[in-house]
Parts: C-alpha cells; sequence; structure tokens
C-alpha cells in the first residue's frame, strides 16, 4: 500500500505563501499529474513530500505512514529532477548504484538491478561514460534508471521533460506511461504541461497560486473544467472566453455577448436561472467551433458571422484566428479543401453542448 | 711657507710622533676641491652622528659627500654587490674582523698607510697613536692597515649589583667561580620571579661572537700551527663544552635560539644574575624605560681562563677607502676619512653614545664628567687594552665557517657529545675553509 | 622630411607582428630569460661573488650538493614542514570551509576576522610568532602558566621547531585555503546533493561520496597554488628561527639562501636553488595531472 495523503499542507517562504492549505490523496499505483503553470506551488510541494523542503503546517502520509519529520531517505521514495542532478563525477553504472550502494546492498544484488534498469531503459552502452559524455536524452535516461533500479513505493517526477527538444519529449512521455505500468509504482509527476498531464495522468491535480483547484481523469477536467482557471488551462488552443450577459427571450436563454448572441441549449436552463440578466464569462473551445463561408437563408440561433484574421495550417487541421465584434476567437478544425484567405468573411457554428459559462465574480463554473 | 710645509712634512717621515705634537699648520683641506665622493654606510649611530655633520667637511674641502645609508642587514649585501660590480663606491662602512679578508681578496681595500704617512694628506692632529693599538690592529690585513675605527666594541661580563650584595656574592674572576655564582643563582626567587644564573648568546653562528672570548681565555684557537682547523683541540673541545654547559644548566631555556635580542630582554626583565655580551648594551640595560635593572648593573671583564688567559675581543666598525676608486677621488675619500674620525668628532661620537676608538676621547674631562658607570667604563679601558682584534675564524669565508663553528655551540647547548661535534666540525671546516 | 618618415611609418606598418610586441620581448628578454639563463649557467660553475670570475666545474656542485649534509638535512626540513603544513591546511581549511558554507547568523563578520592573518604581512606576524614564542618572555608561555599547564620551548628546541612553526604557518594560510575551497564549495551545483539525500546519504556519506570528489579540483588548485610558496616558505621560517636551533629548521631554500647570500658563493647557491625548483616543479607537475584526472565539468 502506498498511497500519500496530504492535509492540509501549508508553505510559507517568509511572508509569501508558496502552498496554502492543500489536501489530496494520490491512490496506489496512479499516475498522478500535479499541474499548473510556474509558481502555482506544485514543485514547493512535490519537495515537501520527498523531504527536501520543511513544511509550514499540515500532515503528509505516505502508506499510512506520517512522513512530517522523516528524512528523505526514510520515506521510501525516488525523485527524478529537472536538471537530472546526475552525480558529475560518477559514471553512469556507479550513478544508477550509488542509492543501492549506500543502503549496503549486497554487490551482486547492485548489478543486477543496474542491469534490469539498463535493460529496461536500453542505456547498456552507456554505464561507462560520465553524465558530461551523454546526450540530454540519454542523461534523462540514466535519471530515470536511478530511481528505478531502488524500486520504491513512490516515484517524484519535476517536470522531467523540460528540458529535452519537442520530440524527445513525446518519445519520453509514451516510455514513462510504459514504465509506470510496468513498475506498478506510484507516481507523482510534476509539470507545467498540460499535454503531457492529460497524455499521462491517471488523474490529474490542478494547481493555481499555491492552491487546488480541481482533481480529476483528464477527461472530467477537460470535459467538466470546474472553474475558469482549469477551463483556460486545460485543452491546447485555450478555450475563447467572451463576456456576456444572460438574456430571456421567447422562453429560452440567450448568451449577449455584444457582438453575436446564442442560444444556450434548454439542459442548461436550470442552472443558468439564478444568473439571469448577470455578467457571466462564455466559454468556447477552439475544437467545438466549424466555420465556414456564409450559406445563403443560413444562420441559425448558434452561429457567428465572423472575419478572419490569421489563418495557422496545422496541416491536417488548421488554426483560424477570427474577429466578431469586439470579440477574439480561435477555432481548430479540419483543413477545409478549398484555403480559407485572411479577411474573408465566415460563419461559425458552435456546438453549444459543449460550451460553459462561468460566473464572472466568482470565476465558478455555471454549466 | 711653501717650504715650512716641505721641512715638516719630511721631517715627519722620520719621526711622525714629533709631529702629532708640533705641527700645527695642518693640512691643504681644499687640495681636492670639486671632488665628489661617495660612500656606502651602515645605518648606524655613527652614521646618524657624522651626516649632520658633513656640510662642515664639505665647506672646509669643496669636496661634495654623498653619502647613502642601509639597515644593517641589506647593507652588507647591497655593499658587496655594488663593489663587486663596480658600482661607483668611494668608501665604505666595514667591519674588518668579519670581512676584511673576504674584501681584500676580492682588491677591494685600499692599504692606508701611504694616506697616513704622508704630511700633505694626513693632519699632524690627526694622531693615530690616539686609537687604542688592538683596534688599529683590528682593522689591518697582513700587516697593512685598511680602515680606520668609528666603532670601538668589546665584549664584559655585566651582573646585578644588587643581588651580589644581597646574596654576598664576589664577582667572578675565574671560569670556574663564573660557573659557580651561575650555579648559586640559579633557580633562586627574587621578587617572585625565578632567577637563571647566566645569560649567553646560543644561537648558532651569532653566538661565536661571544663564545670566541671562552675560545681564547681556554687557551683555544681557530686554527692550529698547520693553518687546520683546532676545533678537536682540547682547548677548544673545552671552550665549546664550557660555553654549552654554562647556558644549558644556569642559563634560560631554549638557549639554542637566544639571540642578543632575546638575551639581553632576558637580563633586562631582572631574570637573570649576569649576562655575557657586548659591552655596548649597558645603553640598553642602564635605560630606565626599556630595563628593570638599570641601576643595578656592575661590569667586568671577562674572568680568566683555567691557565689564567682572559682574552676577550674587540670589534669594531671602521671607514675604508674603496680600491677600485679613482685616486682623485680616493684621496677625497681619506681627507674625509680623516677629518670624520679626527680627536672632535671621536668626542662628539663618544658623547653621542658611539664608542670610540680614540684613547682621548675617553679620558677627556667632557666624557668623564658625564659619565655615570665609571667601572663600565674601567672594565672597557682594560678590555680594550687587552682585546683581541681576531674575533672571527680567520677565513675568507666567515659566514659558512661561523655556520660550522655554531653547530658545535648548539650541540654544547644541547647536551650532546662535544668532542665528536667538535671533530666532526673541524673535518668540514678544513674541507670548506678558504684562505 | 616627410616622404622618409612615411617610409619609416610603412615599415613598421608592413611589419607590425614584430614592432609591436618589441618592447615588451625585450623587457621579458632582460628581466626574465637573462637572469634564468646566468643562473643556470651559474649552476655549473664554482663563484664566491666578489672573488675572481666564474670558474666551470661541471656538475661539481650537483657533486658536492649530494655528499653536503645540510642538503640533505634541508631536504628532510622541508618534507616533514610542507608535508605537515600542506596536509594540515588543506584539511582544516576544508573543514572550516564547510563550516562557512552553511550561512548562519553573523558568519560574515566571523569569516572578516578568520581571514586577517592570511591578509597580514608575513614578515610582520612572523616577527610577533617569535616574540610570542620565546619560551622566557613570550605570552604563550605565560598563558600556558597562568592556566597551570607546562610552558614549552617552542622553537628553541629541535624536535619542537617544525611542529612550531607547521602551527604558524597553518594559522597564516590555512584562511587562504578556505577561501578558495569555500569558493569551489559555493559554486557545486545543488541538485546532486538532494539527489544523494533521497538516494539515502547521510551527511557524512553525501561528504565522502558527493562534495570530496566533486571539489577535489578546488582541492589540489588550492594545494599547487600553496605549495608553491610553501615548498620555498622563506620569511616565516627566515624570520622566527632563521633555520634553527642549529639547522633544524632550515629547509633545502633557505640553505640555499644561506649559501648564495650569506657566504655569498653564487655557483653553489644557483645549484642549490635550482634543486628546489625541480622538486617545486615536479610537485606541480603531478598535482595538475591529478587535477585534470579529476575535473568532471
Amino acid at each position: 500500500m502506498a498511497n500519500v495523503i496530504l492535509k492540509n499542507l501549508v508553505k510559507r517562504f517568509n511572508s509569501v505563501t508558496a502552498v496554502e492549505n492543500l489536501s489530496l490523496e494520490v491512490h496506489d499505483r496512479e499516475f498522478a499529474v500535479l499541474v499548473g503553470s510556474s509558481g502555482c506551488g506544485k514543485t514547493t510541494a512535490l519537495r515537501m513530500i520527498a523531504g527536501l523542503e520543511p513544511i509550514t503546517s499540515g500532515e503528509i502520509f505516505i502508506g499510512d505512514t506520517l512522513v512530517n519529520d522523516m528524512d528523505p531517505k526514510d520515506r521510501d521514495i525516488a525523485m527524478v529532477f529537472q536538471n537530472y542532478a546526475l552525480y558529475p563525477h560518477m559514471n553512469v553504472r556507479d550513478n544508477l548504484g550509488f542509492g543501492l550502494k549506500i543502503r549496503k546492498f549486497p554487490k551482486a544484488e547492485i548489478e543486477a538491478r543496474v542491469k534490469e534498469a539498463a535493460d529496461i531503459l536500453g542505456i547498456h552502452d552507456l554505464l561507462e561514460r560520465k553524465p558530461k559524455e551523454l546526450s540530454g536524452g540519454q542523461r534523462q535516461r540514466v535519471a530515470l534508471g536511478r530511481a528505478i533500479v531502488r524500486k520504491p513505493k513512490v516515484f517524484l517526477f519535476d517536470e522531467p521533460l523540460s528540458n529535452l527538444d519537442a520530440k524527445l519529449r513525446v518519445a519520453m512521455r509514451a516510455e514513462i506511461s510504459k514504465l509506470h505500468r510496468r513498475l506498478e509504482a506510484t507516481i507523482i509527476y510534476v509539470t507545467h504541461d498540460q499535454v503531457e498531464a492529460m497524455t499521462m495522468a491517471d488523474r490529474i491535480f490542478i494547481m493555481h497560486k499555491g492552491a487546488l483547484q480541481q482533481t480529476g481523469t483528464p477527461m472530467e477536467v477537460y470535459a467538466k473544467p470546474a472553474n475558469l482557471f482549469v477551463a483556460g488551462f486545460i485543452g491546447s488552443p485555450s478555450m475563447n472566453f467572451v463576456e456576456a450577459t444572460l438574456v430571456r427571450e421567447a422562453g429560452a436563454w440567450f448568451i449577449d455577448a455584444g457582438g453575436f448572441k446564442v442560444r444556450s441549449p434548454e439542459s442548461f436552463n436550470a442552472r443558468l436561472e439564478p444568473h439571469a440578466g448577470r455578467p457571466v464569462i462564455f466559454g468556447v473551445r477552439p475544437e467545438d467551433m466549424s466555420a465556414h463561408k456564409p450559406a445563403a437563408g443560413a444562420g441559425g440561433a448558434n452561429t457567428v458571422t465572423t472575419q478572419a484574421d490569421v489563418v495557422e495550417t496545422l496541416g491536417s487541421e488548421i488554426l483560424v484566428h477570427l474577429t466578431c465584434g469586439a470579440h477574439s476567437l480561435v477555432a481548430r478544425m479540419e483543413a477545409p479543401e478549398q484555403l480559407l484567405t485572411e479577411g474573408q468573411t465566415l460563419e461559425v457554428d458552435l456546438k453549444m453542448l459543449k460550451t460553459h459559462v462561468f460566473d464572472k465574480e466568482t470565476s465558478q463554473t455555471i454549466v | 711657507m711653501r717650504k715650512a710645509l716641505k721641512f715638516a712634512a719630511m721631517a715627519g717621515l722620520l719621526c711622525t710622533s714629533l709631529i702629532s705634537t708640533s705641527a700645527s699648520a695642518g693640512i691643504d683641506w681644499k687640495q681636492s676641491q670639486g671632488t665628489e665622493i661617495r660612500f656606502l654606510m651602515n645605518r648606524h649611530p655613527f652614521t646618524t652622528y657624522i651626516e649632520p655633520k658633513v656640510a662642515e667637511f664639505e665647506k672646509l674641502t669643496g669636496i661634495k659627500v654623498v653619502i647613502e645609508a642601509f639597515p644593517e642587514d641589506q647593507y652588507r649585501n647591497k655593499l658587496t654587490i655594488e663593489l663587486n660590480s663596480g658600482g661607483r663606491v668611494d668608501g665604505y662602512m666595514i667591519m674588518p674582523g668579519q670581512d676584511d679578508l673576504y674584501y681584500s681578496k676580492a682588491g677591494w681595500l685600499q692599504p692606508l698607510d701611504a694616506y697616513i704617512a704622508d704630511p700633505k694628506l694626513t693632519d699632524a692632529s690627526w694622531d693615530p697613536k690616539d686609537f687604542f693599538a688592538s683596534f688599529a690592529k683590528a682593522s689591518s690585513v697582513n700587516g697593512e692597515q685598511i680602515g680606520v675605527v668609528i666603532n670601538a666594541e668589546t665584549s664584559l661580563l655585566a651582573y646585578r649589583k644588587d643581588l651580589f650584595t644581597k646574596f654576598k656574592q664576589k664577582v667572578p674572576t675565574t671560569m670556574k667561580e663564573l660557573e659557580q655564582v651561575a650555579k648559586f643563582f640559579y633557580g633562586k626567587e627574587v621578587d617572585g620571579k625565578k632567577l637563571v644564573g647566566i645569560t649567553l648568546r646560543g644561537k648558532k653562528a651569532a653566538a661565536t661572537s661571544q663564545w670566541v672570548d671562552f675560545l681564547y681565555s681556554f687557551g683555544g684557537s681557530w686554527t692550529n700551527a698547520q693553518g687546520k682547523s683546532n676545533f678537536a683541540s682540547p682547548e677548544d673541545i673545552a671552550a665549546f663544552k664550557f660555553y654549552g654547559d654554562l647556558l644549558r644548566k644556569y642559563g634560560p631555556q631554549g638557549g639554542t635560539m637566544l639571540h642578543w635580542a632575546e638575551s639581553t630582554s632576558t637580563f633586562m626583565e631582572g631574570k637573570a644574575a649576569m649576562i655575557y655580551d657586548a659591552n655596548v648594551f649597558k645603553a640598553l640595560y642602564e635605560n630606565p624605560k626599556e630595563s628593570k635593572v638599570a641601576g643595578e648593573v656592575g661590569y667586568a671583564v671577562i674572568p680568566a681562563g683555567p691557565k689564567g688567559l682572559r682574552l676577550p675581543h674587540v670589534s669594531n666598525w671602521s671607514l675604508s677607502i674603496s680600491k677600485t676608486s679613482a685616486p682623485e677621488r680616493q684621496k677625497a675619500a681619506w681627507l674625509f676619512i680623516q677629518w670624520a674620525t679626527n680627536k672632535e668628532n671621536g668626542l662628539g661620537a663618544l658623547l653621542a653614545g658611539v664608542p670610540s676608538g680614540r684613547k682621548s676621547a675617553w679620558d677627556s674631562k667632557e666624557y668623564k664628567a658625564n659619565d655615570k658607570q665609571p667601572d663600565w667604563t674601567a672594565a672597557t679601558m682594560k678590555s680594550f687594552e687587552i682585546g683581541q682584534g681576531q674575533w672571527n675564524p680567520p677565513v675568507i669565508n666567515v659566514p659558512e665557517i661561523r655556520d660550522i663553528t655554531g653547530q658545535v655551540i648548539v650541540d654544547a647547548i644541547e647536551g650532546k657529545d662535544v668532542a665528536a661535534s667538535a671533530k666532526k666540525a673541524a673535518a668540514l671546516m678544513d674541507k670548506k675553509m678558504e684562505r | 622630411m616627410t616622404a622618409a618618415l612615411s617610409a619609416i611609418s610603412r615599415f613598421v606598418n608592413r611589419r607590425q607582428r614584430f614592432f609591436f610586441p618589441a618592447p615588451a620581448v625585450a623587457v621579458l628578454f632582460l628581466i626574465i630569460v637573462l637572469p634564468i639563463a646566468f643562473n643556470l649557467y651559474l649552476t655549473f660553475t664554482k663563484w664566491t661573488v666578489g672573488l675572481g670570475q666564474p670558474q666551470f666545474i661541471g656538475f661539481g656542485n650537483f657533486v658536492e650538493a649530494f655528499g653536503d649534509e645540510r642538503v640533505w638535512n634541508g631536504v628532510r626540513v622541508m618534507i616533514y614542514f610542507s608535508g605537515a603544513s600542506l596536509v594540515l591546511e588543506l584539511t582544516l581549511g576544508l573543514m572550516i570551509a564547510l563550516y562557512f558554507n552553511r550561512a548562519f547568523r553573523g558568519s560574515e563578520a566571523v569569516q572578516a576576522i578568520y581571514i586577517i592573518p592570511f591578509a597580514a604581512t608575513p614578515v610582520a606576524v612572523a616577527l610577533i610568532w617569535r616574540i610570542m614564542l620565546n619560551p622566557e618572555v613570550g605570552v604563550i608561555n605565560y598563558l600556558l602558566r597562568s592556566v597551570g599547564l607546562p610552558p614549552g620551548l617552542w622553537v628553541s628546541n629541535e624536535h619542537m621547531v617544525i611542529p612550531t612553526l607547521v602551527m604558524v604557518d597553518v594559522w597564516k594560510w590555512t584562511p587562504m585555503i578556505t577561501l578558495i575551497v569555500l569558493a569551489g564549495l559555493k559554486s557545486l551545483p545543488p541538485d546532486p546533493y538532494e539527489a544523494a539525500r533521497i538516494d539515502g546519504a547521510n551527511p557524512l556519506q553525501i561528504f565522502w561520496y558527493i562534495t570530496l570528489p566533486l571539489i577535489r579540483p578546488v582541492l589540489i588548485a588550492a594545494l599547487m597554488l600553496r605549495s608553491l610558496d610553501n615548498l620555498k616558505e622563506f620569511d616565516l621560517i627566515y624570520t622566527i628561527t632563521q633555520g634553527g636551533p642549529g639547522i633544524a629548521s632550515e629547509t633545502l631554500y633557505l640553505y640555499s639562501y644561506n649559501v648564495s647570500f650569506g657566504y655569498f658563493k653564487a655557483g653553489y647557491g644557483s645549484a642549490l636553488m635550482v634543486v628546489v625548483f625541480l622538486v617545486v616543479l615536479v610537485f606541480n607537475v603531478i598535482m595538475n595531472r591529478l587535477r585534470r584526472d579529476s575535473s568532471v565539468v
């Protein structure tokens, strides 16, 4: 059993609060990703779990043991650092074996484990090299290997891929996921990259300004963001936000953004009712919009007339930056057969069922 | 006038002593007018005394004198290097007991006898007989005088009159008594301080300068009749042993590191009943600001050795003329030396605290009137009379042989096998000695 | 006239690489190359300054050195003094640097006081030590006696003199090592330390397995820097003991000085200086190789 529980965890550096009242539970063998923009407190939280950072208040349990006052070495954890943190004076073999040597493992056992880790990570040929003779990706593998050989209950990853180039990052993502399945260990993974979080996590913990915003599977946080921050943070490109008011016309709720007015689905009604006439923020993801040339006679209740500013081609998809009155929107869609030109007038259909409405004052989700 | 001079000069050649009393016409001091001479000097009290007076000499002679003075440590190096590189040095200060053979062999010393004998160059009033004979001898190499003494020193036994009276001890006159008295006082507690019997220099080469008085008084010598080292002789060994034992048994701790500064400060602290060192340190002992024993010190000549010998050494600084200088400038340099060592300056220097090599200065009313330690003066005069000019090994490489000698003294102080050490040193000295 | 000048300037212009460095090269030649060459030449001669000209005697000086008891004594003293002081300075310097590396309240003030011995003039502090170490009137024995401890002979005893000089040297120079090592410690990456803590290393193990190997190049550099001075330590020994008692603290360098400037035996003295130089050179070549092998970045 190696779940990790944080209870009311607080960390203050002098007057600055880095982590505010953080409570969460990571289940045994779960791949948990702590995600948030830089300075949100996620790394500090991870370092407190590791024991590298003293905690101001609160409690940390690893596998039911209160570890608040335990040394890192006694917490049965391994950590992979952003800068790899390899021992520069040792070759790869010694880097991998160091933790075992310190824990007085027999030589044969160390050798076996190092070989096993090297096999898993495909770094057999590098064992005699020093870190300075390795590429970034190779160093990252060694850093992983150093964690693996220890066979700890909990792995802590501190933005391990952020120093790698884009292509390598994609490959390593897959590899770490595979590794997780193979090791059957609890992993707490910190990143600022929501793509990493979405692709790797069993559950995502989204943090902002030291506080936990939302917990859930990738699909949950994507589909049902708890608040404006989560909605904006998860998904790429980000969700479009437009300030609007709720108006009731002819028995239906309309979202009036000034430049356009769309009708909200009936299923939303019950929740929209209390916010009638109040300022809200209307959110729609780029992938829930499709733009097309104005068709005669069309123009439904959820169609908006816009002007194309910039068209970015990604290959099979395009991103279209649109202007609608005072609002800027981005739409993401399959590349049409006929190229869109900039400056062209376009009609945009919104998948209203997938749109969101947030309370402007509290930033909380209404629908 | 000119005839009279000529006559005086001829008479002087026949009988210098006659001249010294009768001639008053004097030499032509302007004969080297316009010459410029350069003297290298040790920054010594004599230098301090004479520097402000140089203007008088320049006025008298029209000779321009440039004096460059350096602290003693640097002075010897500076002088050696300048003389060796043929720098323009016309005259300099020398410690003949240390450097005369070396400088003479190197060809840096101009003999002075011809100048002294020439009545055109040497004023009758300069009176060479007025100098103590021991110093004239000390400033000579192979019978030729190469310098004129400006600072005359010897070594004396200084003792605490108050303690000797209090404990009814007699001033030692023999080495045996010296040891007994030292033993008597060693460990005595006076004013809460534990006394030592005697303090001496023990620091290797530096110790040889005082040890040599014991060597001579024990009947020993540096070299034997064959010119070989005499260290292995019974007399030399006895001197080494006596000196080392005295310091080890009855002297301060750490005897092998005692230079004169350490030794004198022990005495001045009131921690020693006796000290054997240079007579000029009287100025330290009697300075109430620095010394706790001022006014309580008596002075005596070195005690006699087993065969009754009392042979202290005399040492001196002299002024010499550089052999490498041009004759015209050498003549001017001689005029300067002559003037700087005349009776008036001899007395002036003595009154300024620089012990003169001139008897007349010590006998003068001016000196006697202010002499607060007549027993010191008496002992000094006695020592000057019986003093030995050769206080260093009679070799060219004096420092090297002094080091070899000093090692035996150190071994003796440390209580090692003196005979073996002396034998080894004798062999080494024979090997290294340059004459 | 102008034609001549411009001809000259053209001439110089085309040969800038000869003309511009020429003054520096000439000065260098005069003050470095010539003296060294002359010194090497003297090595093969017998010459007492003032007494005649240098006489060529081949390797005679080295043969003499080989049979000279004081040379061997000098080598022994040099090894004893330098070995003990370098090891102590390095060890203490490292330990104190580790201590200072952990910032504590008032550490800057303590550090500032701590480096005073290093900043002080060697001869001045040596003189003060000489007085303090005097067995009769020195303050050290006074203090020892006042707290009921037996006084020591310090430099006045042939067996105590080197340990005492080592003590003074350590007092004087450990701060320098500390400063160098401290700079090295401050430049170490923090990550491997955290990795080691998580890997399970205790502070002692972290020091042994992480800090020490990482700081090794800096330590060796400090050792090299210090050994350059230490192997030919002069001010301190000369001022405090002049090599005494007897020759108990006369290093080879001190002896070569005595031969050269006390006895004015320039030929033999030069040969001894060359020997000292070779010792320093060999030591530093070895150290430099060690440093290169242990460099990790």
